[in-house]
């Protein structure tokens, strides 16, 4: 009996050492973090949620502008690939004055390794596999659980939403909806910058993007297209998309 | 000299020994058993929060609470006087009363799949987890009415009560019990009261169909196979017909955002544009859970689906979903048959599960 304790006591104190110290029981957590921020703009100035705006000459605000990000990558100088693989949700409404719209929305991308870049390849939307998995599948603090951000006629999440209200007839009150959401495997786009940068683990470099809300709704007549659900309503959302392609430059 | 010596040594043993006994639970054995909940497929992992892991002690402890009047000031009322389970948990009134027979300014929520809720609990979101919110009912001046000290105390001499909490949480002696026990013993029941066996469910498990109007109000309500859009889904999703967000659904017409006579969120962010708006609640059960909204306005469903028909009032902060429902102008049939697919929402093995009745009867 001693012998066996004596045996086992030093496994049994590396064993509960290595859980403390080396991760080696979960498997390790994305080492690198680097900062994305997006600056969203209407007209050249900062994107105001709520604030009238003339969109094809009516009077409208923004109740809403949010848009998802998944599985996008760095490259390192040895042309590796260092991806993230959680979601973020940048979502645009809080920013209901012009000194919050000018900071825009910050996020830190976590990704596996830390080290030199050569550039980042956003991925807008929810990728292939993922857009397969359901709300339930996740846990309450990932973006992806959020049932709200699911449209099960399309079996795709919701990649972006733009929402607003507009003063059709010029009466003052703002009674039109506008319900732009865009979703399915189809509508996910990933645009690559070739950019040198470093990641670290205190995430001390940030990637700032400019939003260009003209160019996310560039030939979308908003007094017409109001809503995009239907099935019919695809081509419209298609063009959000690549809209959305164009409305993002890196600073 | 000797024999008062020898006295106070016994003296001190029985002082020290009496209190002990007054109280003591330490002869009932602490072994709590681990409650697994029984998660329908089609719904999330619930949160349990690392500090009140769910026990059957500790859940049937909180069934005892929850139906108990010994919460109440005068001794008439306990959390089941406004949330009936034949009810889905809700009390029938517009708003509801408390001891004192005050009228509150809101209605009652049904507590099925509460413990699914995410983004805060009450109709604003104001509270962030079930222990949090099972502290409140007990001191608020339009529910129980009563000093959590004065329940602590009744319970502490209660005949019945030390051994249960001894049982749920360990406890060696009455005096050990503080409210936030109670509080989280309730929340344990609370988060067993899972309702995902409705007509809609077996549907979805094949085990049922809807009828033909059934159906078209299930395609309306989520705009589904290209049925015109009625916007429901977008605000009451699946698997709860929820949403853990605030909005304003058109209920009142206001020119100014400070005007509405329940400012709701606006409240809590204290954001203007935030007032006015509420949870959009999950419509499981809805059929039994009138009336309706925050101020239990609507007394039934044809007349809530008629509001959302005619696009609602107009506020500055209103959604821009709810406008959007008058433009596809439903037909009467077409609100009957949103109505009848509400109605597949109900789970009558819910509300007669047996393990959340009132155990005192
Ligand atoms: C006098 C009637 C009354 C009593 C008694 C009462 N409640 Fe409630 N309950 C309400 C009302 C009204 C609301 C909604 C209040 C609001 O949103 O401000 C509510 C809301 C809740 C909610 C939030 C549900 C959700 O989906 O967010 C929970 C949980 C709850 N009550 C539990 C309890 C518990 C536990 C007790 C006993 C300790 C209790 N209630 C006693 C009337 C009552
Ligand atoms: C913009 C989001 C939104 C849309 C779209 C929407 N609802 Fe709601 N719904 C809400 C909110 C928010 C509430 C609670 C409002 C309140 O009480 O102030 C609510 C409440 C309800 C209630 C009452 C719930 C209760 O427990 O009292 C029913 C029933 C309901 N909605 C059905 C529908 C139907 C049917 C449709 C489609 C015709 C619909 N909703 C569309 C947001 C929405």
């Amino acid at each position: 009996m001693k012998k066996l304790l004596l045996f086992l006591s030093p496994l049994l104190f590396l064993s509960s050492k290595c859980k403390q110290d080396c991760g080696c029981v979960t498997p390790p957590e994305p080492q690198g973090v680097v900062n994305l921020n997006f600056k969203p703009t209407l007209d050249n100035k900062p994107f105001v949620i709520n604030q009238v705006y003339v969109m094809n000459g009516k009077k409208m605000k923004f109740t809403r502008l949010s848009f998802i990000v998944t599985e996008s990558c760095a490259k390192a100088t040895n042309n590796a690939n260092s991806c993230g693989t959680n979601a973020y949700m940048f979502d645009f409404s809080t920013l209901d004055d012009s000194t919050k719209a000018a900071q825009g929305i910050t996020q830190a991308f976590k990704q596996q390794t830390e080290g030199s870049m050569t550039g980042f390849q956003l991925s807008l939307g929810v990728a292939k596999n993922l857009n397969a998995s359901l709300p339930k599948d996740f846990a309450s603090s990932n973006p992806l659980s959020d049932a709200g951000l699911y449209w099960a006629d399309w079996k795709s999440y919701i990649f972006a939403k733009i929402e607003g209200l507009m003063d059709k007839d010029g009466n003052g009150t703002y009674e039109s909806g506008i319900t732009l959401h865009t979703g399915s495997d189809e509508a996910f786009r990933q645009i690559w910058f070739p950019t040198t940068f470093t990641v670290d683990t205190k995430g001390s470099t940030t990637l700032n993007f400019g939003f260009n809300v003209n160019n996310l709704l560039k030939d979308i007549d908003l007094t017409t297209v109001n809503s995009s659900h239907q099935t019919g309503d695809k081509p419209t959302m298609l063009k959000i998309m690549d809209n959305m392609k164009d409305a993002i430059s890196l600073k | 000299m000797k024999k008062v010596v020898f006295f106070s040594f016994l003296l001190t043993f029985f002082v020290a020994c009496n209190p002990d006994d007054k109280g003591g639970l330490t002869d009932i054995p602490y072994n709590p058993t681990p409650y697994t909940l029984s998660i329908p497929s089609q719904f999330p992992q619930m949160d349990i929060p690392a500090d009140n892991p769910m026990t059957t002690e500790g859940v049937e402890l909180g069934r005892f609470l929850f139906y108990d009047k010994i919460l109440s000031s005068n001794g008439t009322m306990s959390c089941a006087s406004c949330h009936l389970p034949a009810l889905s948990f809700t009390d029938a009134n517009a708003t509801s009363k408390g001891v004192d027979n005050i009228a509150g300014r809101r209605s009652s929520m049904a507590l099925e799949n509460v413990g699914f809720v995410t983004k805060g609990l009450f109709w604003d979101g104001r509270s962030k987890t079930l222990e949090e919110q099972a502290l409140l009912p007990v001191e608020d001046p339009i529910e129980l009415h009563n000093k959590w000290t004065q329940v602590i105390e009744k319970l502490k001499v209660h005949a019945d009560y030390p051994t249960r909490f001894r049982k749920a949480f360990g406890i060696k002696n009455a005096s050990e019990i503080t409210k936030e026990m109670a509080a989280k013993a309730i929340a344990q029941f609370e988060r067993t009261l899972i309702s995902g066996n409705a007509k809609v469910d077996k549907i979805f498990r094949r085990e049922a169909e809807f009828t033909d109007d059934e159906y078209s109000g299930y395609l309306l309500f989520f705009n589904a196979a290209g049925a015109p859009d009625a916007q429901c889904g977008h605000c009451h999703t699946t698997p709860f017909y929820n949403s853990n967000d605030f909005f304003n659904n058109g209920l009142d017409s206001v020119a100014n955002l400070a005007d509405f006579k329940d400012l709701g969120r606006g409240v809590i962010t204290k954001r203007s544009l935030d007032n006015g708006k509420f949870r959009a609640p999950s419509l499981r059960n809805i059929e039994l859970t009138a009336p309706y909204m925050h101020d239990g306005r609507f007394k039934t469903l044809e007349e809530v689906v008629e509001h959302y028909a005619s696009g609602g009032h107009y506020a500055e902060n209103i959604d821009p979903f709810i406008p959007q429902i008058k433009d596809i102008r439903l037909t009467t049939k077409q609100k009957r048959q949103i109505v009848l697919f509400l109605k597949t929402l109900t789970d009558t093995s819910f509300v007669n599960n047996p393990a959340f009745k009132d155990p005192f009867n």
